[in-house]
């Protein structure tokens, strides 16, 4: 069968924004989705400043196309975002905006966690050093 | 137009060679006849120009012209000879002898024949992918009717010890099956010598057309087969249905120039596949596919630790080449031949076939290197867990 990838999601995998690492610090949550062994993994780092806006945004993933452009997506999406519209994300949009077929699913949701754990991370720290 | 990829997946297909073209051309239009008109010209000239091919085929495996039945391809042959083998030695046994990692269409007309009674061995392969003749005699029973072994595989390009095989399979009386589609043009390739019963060619594997293919059955000792394809009794009564004549000439020049070519040709691909793995091997966690010295220099099968097959795959656009994962609706399936050869679904998912062929150049392999060391060092850089293993 052959593989049909949107325009999109073939943009963000042959061009990935954010690519990276972010420092552990405060400031930045790190979130880590998924394995190898289940098809990919996708890290997401967010930066977040005095006013609770994502002022920077980094992923890494190791996975098929699907997977890379979720994580670059989410990355460009997610820069300058109040944190608690970012919580509210949700698998849907990335579907939507990468016209991932169901069988990709899986992808957008390590989107999703991806996000909530870096989020989690963020205010956890945030706990500990208040 | 968009510029199209380097081909580098002759195990796929070829091209029709050029040359072939032109001596297949009359004989759709000029030259129309049925071979098998017997009253006129028309019919005569067709007939003489598949006799002449019937012999160019024959040339290049050793055997004798009337040995050689036209069928519509390997599939076609492979069919014939394990079916038609086998319902013809039903009374004398009712086991065959084959291994994993043959092409599909073994394994499924094997599949076929078990829902028919028959019982079949599938010989296991170590990593090299080779069988060793002595598991093969092994797996010999007395009730065995037929073995079946490719001589070249079509994933990876391990040559067996058909010859060894052969031998085995004479002494003990058992009818021997070679599906030969990968290996015409590539090795020498001689019916006697490898004591052969039954060999399925292809065409179109060797810059001859599709739908065109050949089975060798051997006359002395004469093997019996049942036809599968009932008709107006043409190959001897083997297969019937009208002979394509273009694409049997087309086959018949294609062997020819695979005869007279190959000495030339080996040295040149085996350099050009120096090349490309001495161009991608520098890379960190690469692991050729199939044992690294009994293998025809066409193919490389490469796996790449730590990329993702599909990833690697939709990265390389700048080449044709094969992946080891069988695409389904749902999910990446690596592929049975890699399984057997025991690699993880990881490292199955992630190879990649490289064959090369006639228009092959040193151009095309620096593409598939630049490509090749692009794609999987960005796949890498990508990777949140690549800088933690290495």
């Amino acid at each position: 069968m052959r593989m049909i990838y949107s325009e999109l999601l073939l943009d963000h995998f042959e061009h990935p924004r954010h690519v990276g690492r972010l420092p552990e610090a405060r400031d930045i949550g790190t979130g880590l989705a998924g394995s190898r062994e289940s098809g990919g993994v996708l890290r997401m780092q967010i930066r977040v400043n005095e006013d609770n806006t994502l002022i920077e945004v980094r992923f890494q993933a190791d996975g098929p196309p699907a997977l890379i452009a979720t994580g670059s997506w989410l990355a460009e999406h997610m820069q300058g975002l109040a944190l608690e519209t970012a919580e509210a994300l949700t698998h849907q949009p990335i579907v939507r905006a990468l016209s991932l077929p169901s069988a990709s699913l899986h992808f957008a949701m390590l989107g999703e966690d991806a996000v909530r754990a870096a989020i989690q991370d963020y205010k956890d720290k945030q706990k500990v050093y208040a | 137009m968009v510029q199209r990829p380097v081909y580098l997946d002759y195990a796929a297909t070829t091209p029709v060679d050029s040359r072939v073209v032109e001596k297949m051309l009359p004989w759709l239009s000029d030259h129309f006849g049925n071979p098998a008109s017997t009253t006129h010209i028309y019919g005569w000239e067709a007939e003489e120009a598949v006799e002449n091919a019937r012999e160019q085929v024959a040339h290049l495996i050793h055997a004798d012209p009337r040995e050689i039945v036209w069928t519509s391809g390997a599939t076609e042959s492979n069919n014939l000879a394990l079916k038609g083998a086998a319902q013809v030695l039903a009374e004398r046994g009712r086991h065959i002898v084959t291994v994993c990692t043959e092409h599909k269409a073994v394994l499924d007309t094997c599949q076929a024949l078990e829902l028919d009674g028959f019982e079949v061995t599938y010989l296991p392969v170590p990593a090299s992918g080779l069988i060793d003749p002595a598991d093969f005699a092994a797996a010999l029973r007395p009730d065995t009717i037929l073995a079946s072994v490719m001589a070249v595989n079509n994933e990876i390009g391990v040559i067996q010890d058909i010859p060894a095989l052969g031998e085995i399979c004479r002494e003990r009386g058992v009818l021997f099956h070679v599906d030969a589609a990968q290996a015409t043009g590539k090795v020498p390739v001689d019916v006697e010598h490898w004591q052969v019963d039954l060999m399925s060619l292809s065409a179109h594997k060797t810059y001859g057309p599709k739908g065109v293919g050949a089975l060798y059955v051997r006359r002395k000792p004469r093997v019996r087969l049942l036809a599968q394809m009932h008709g107006g009794g043409h190959e001897k009564g083997f297969r019937s249905g009208t002979l394509p004549t273009h694409q049997i000439v087309g086959m018949g020049e294609a062997f020819r120039l695979a005869r007279l070519e190959m000495d030339t040709e080996l040295p040149r691909i085996r350099q050009l596949r120096d090349r490309l793995w001495a161009g991608i091997s520098g890379l960190e966690q690469v692991w050729l596919n199939g044992d690294p010295v009994r293998r025809i220099p066409h193919n490389l099968n490469v796996s790449f630790g730590h990329v993702d097959g599909e990833s690697l795959m939709a990265g390389l656009r700048g080449i044709a080449v094969s992946s080891g994962s069988a695409c389904t609706s749902a999910s990446q399936e690596p592929s049975y031949v890699m399984k057997a050869l025991g690699r993880s679904d990881e490292l199955a998912l992630s190879s990649i076939r490289f064959s090369l062929g006639r228009q092959t150049t040193e151009t095309h392999i620096d593409v598939a290197i630049a490509e090749v060391n692009r794609v999987v060092e960005r796949l890498r850089q990508l990777s949140p867990l690549w800088e933690a293993e290495v």
